[in-house]
């Protein structure tokens, strides 16, 4: 219940920041649209609600403190703190998705510009957008109930999955002492340098496996985005248990 | 029985050790004092109480519950503390509204009345407020939050002598209207002092003193007089101050004067008075006699 | 009633001297009513337990009584008994004093008779 109250403080404090958000992208690709209808020039663009993906990567890093402190303001509990954020962010990503799906719907009058999901899933992935043969454009979306419902859902689940990745990032900084922090920062870095350098000498038998593995994951092979769902959600699931270790035991500082 | 019982609470931070085996009972109904020197850990045990950090050793129950995590138990606190917890930007009827939600019980109207009584604007926004106007809001939602357990650390931080007198006298009338647990933490002792039932100071990471106002006083008293006098009447006797100027001397001590002791004090001449919480306070926690020094000038 | 915070004498005594100072002059007369704990708690910003110290100790001595639901009362014959009690403390409260310092001064007794008697002119 009081998990609830704490998710609409929020997502009320969300609402600002993602109005300018859509203001200012809605501005730019509307500027895109005129000046693609009116030079005759002939330009697109694609998978252009990543960028709400990284918005509520940014929205996740910002939300803790305000709300942690918000809800020691009023003498709650960390598991209701845990539950109120993580359920803040299911309506906010479910609304953003969809207005993207309509967005991208308009904007595709102006503008021919596939979704992550139709590069991804659609037959975008074989004809692309233009075939220079013929010089003119292929590429018809797809509005059939199964693609608009499956963006959704799956433009929902990688925003929920953004959103939390953020919050578990600042929240290992906010656990983390001075000497933490830096191999925290320093870590995906060494790791990847550590993969150029190594990948070599593991079996190619754990390079295959995992070469196939990370396809079908994200149904890429099959062509399910619902199994790229599952994924997301269990890489969710992982960082809410993250979250909640990390905020167990969490002292606001002074 | 709404007591908060810590049971053998031992906080550290890292190497340091704020808080050191601490036993303690708040009664419900009481309006607490817990006086210390700043570094005393005053706002470590409140917020050890009110499930912000956790202790390193001992358990802490509310209504014999242990509190931690206990939101049931939590929603019958408010705590006030010396920083602000809420969003810069939110105005002040806003920060009214949002504490309704989860203090069912906080007067609206109280609140907005008070608003105006302590001549603040409920349409400004937090960060647009002083240090005065930040602690009188807060003290606002306090006081009109009607949780059975009010903590304010700092309550009078910042405020004028009018603002601090208004908030006094709302804080007894609240207190008349529903008695309830009230614990103010501060350092502004002689303002307060009659408003308290009961004192808790804390001191060398301990609880220096647990009791009444009106029997810590009693028993407190100053003896003055020729510094030999005074001397020779304080052997085996439980004194916390001793000051010198000249051949004067002023001895402060901690124990309920007999019958005899008074009659000694008649004898030798000296001059007995009573001690303030204060003064009192200031001999308790004064850790290796600087004060008894007298600053070199020139 | 006239409450001294720097005073020497506990807040409780204070309170409970002061009603029967302001008994004895007629301030709050025999069989009305007195100022509630509350009201005075919070006119000096007081404890109510301290206040109700202070009444109670009239009450125990039968200087005021309680009528339930309703308040405090001052008792009747309260002033004669305050004078009569008052009287009995005044060598306690001013002689013995008197004495004290007159003693540290080396005021003889017969100046003190003296004084006391010369009234202003003894100067």
């Amino acid at each position: 219940m009081k998990s609830l109250k704490l998710a609409n403080f929020h997502i009320q404090m969300m609402l600002p920041s993602a109005m300018i958000y859509y203001m200012v992208f809605i501005t730019i690709i509307t500027f895109l649209a005129a000046s693609n209808s009116g030079s005759g020039q002939n330009f697109s663009s694609s998978g252009l609600e990543l960028s709400t993906a990284i918005f509520l990567f940014v929205m996740g890093l910002n939300a803790f403190r305000e709300n942690f402190n918000f809800s020691q303001a009023n003498n709650l509990s960390r598991k209701t703190f845990w539950s109120g954020l993580l359920m803040s962010i299911l309506p906010i990503a479910f609304l953003m998705s969809i207005i993207d799906l309509i967005i991208n719907r308009i904007y595709n009058i102006f503008v021919p510009s596939p979704t992550n999901f139709d590069m991804i899933y659609g037959t975008y992935r074989d004809t692309g957008m233009f075939d220079w043969n013929a010089m003119q454009y292929i590429w018809v979306q797809n509005n059939s109930y199964f693609t608009l419902i499956s963006t959704v859902i799956w433009q929902f689940a990688v925003y929920v999955l953004f959103f939390i990745l953020g919050v578990v990032i600042t929240m290992i900084y906010f656990r983390s002492s001075n000497l933490l922090k830096i191999i925290v920062s320093l870590t995906p870095v060494a790791l990847l340098v550590l993969l150029r350098n190594m990948i070599g000498l593991l079996p190619s038998t754990w390079i295959r496996g995992l070469g196939y593995f990370i396809p079908t994951a994200f149904g890429w092979h099959s062509r399910n985005p619902y199994m790229a769902i599952f994924t997301f959600l269990l890489l969710s699931l992982f960082l809410t248990g993250c979250f909640y270790i990390l905020l167990r035991r969490a002292e606001a500082k002074e | 029985m709404n007591n908060i019982e810590l049971k053998s609470i031992t906080k550290n931070y890292k190497a340091t050790c704020a808080l050191k085996d601490i036993s303690l009972i708040f009664e419900e109904k009481r309006i607490y004092g817990l006086l210390g020197r700043n570094g005393a850990g005053k706002t470590t045990l409140l917020n050890l109480m009110t499930n912000r950090i956790f202790p390193t050793h001992g358990h802490i129950t509310l209504s014999d519950q242990p509190i931690t995590e206990n939101d049931a138990l939590l929603e019958r606190i408010f705590y006030m503390t010396e920083r602000n917890l809420y969003p810069e930007s939110m105005k002040i009827h806003e920060v009214f509204r949002w504490t309704k939600t989860f203090y069912g019980n906080f007067d609206l109207n109280y609140a907005n009345g008070l608003c105006k009584k302590f001549d603040l604007n409920p349409n400004k926004k937090i960060k647009a407020l002083s240090t005065g106007y930040n602690t009188v809001a807060k003290l606002i939602v306090a006081l009109a939050s009607n949780a059975e357990l009010l903590i304010f650390d700092e309550p009078i931080l910042g405020l004028d002598a009018h603002h601090r007198t208004l908030f006094y006298k709302e804080l007894l009338a609240q207190y008349i209207k529903t008695p309830k647990t009230i614990i103010l933490s501060t350092h502004i002792i002689e303002e307060i002092a009659d408003l308290l039932e009961w004192v808790v100071i804390l001191g060398n990471q301990t609880v220096l003193i647990n009791e009444s106002v009106s029997s810590l006083l009693e028993r407190a008293y100053t003896v003055t007089g020729k510094s030999s006098d005074v001397e020779a009447f304080i052997q085996n006797k439980n004194f916390i101050g001793l000051e010198y100027l000249g051949n004067y001397c002023k001895a402060t001590l901690l124990e309920t004067p007999n019958t005899e002791t008074l009659e000694t004090i008649h004898q030798i001449g000296l001059e007995k008075s009573k001690v303030g919480l204060q003064e009192l306070f200031i001999k308790l926690t004064d850790i290796g006699g600087v004060l008894h020094e007298i600053p070199k000038i020139g | 009633m006239n409450i001294d915070f720097g005073s020497q004498i506990p807040i409780y005594l204070q309170i409970s001297q002061s009603i029967e100072d302001d008994i004895i002059r007629d301030i709050f007369e025999e069989e009305t009513q007195i100022p509630s704990t509350t009201e005075v708690s919070l006119n000096y910003n007081i404890n109510p337990a301290t206040i109700a110290k202070g009444f109670n100790l009239l009450v125990d001595e039968g200087i005021l009584y309680k009528r339930r639901g309703v308040g405090m009362f001052v008792a009747k014959d309260a002033k004669k008994t305050l004078i009569k009690k008052q009287k009995d403390h005044f060598y306690d409260k001013y002689v013995v004093h008197l004495l004290h310092e007159a003693d540290k001064l080396g005021i003889h007794i017969e100046d003190i008779v003296k004084m006391l008697t010369g009234g202003p002119e003894y100067e």
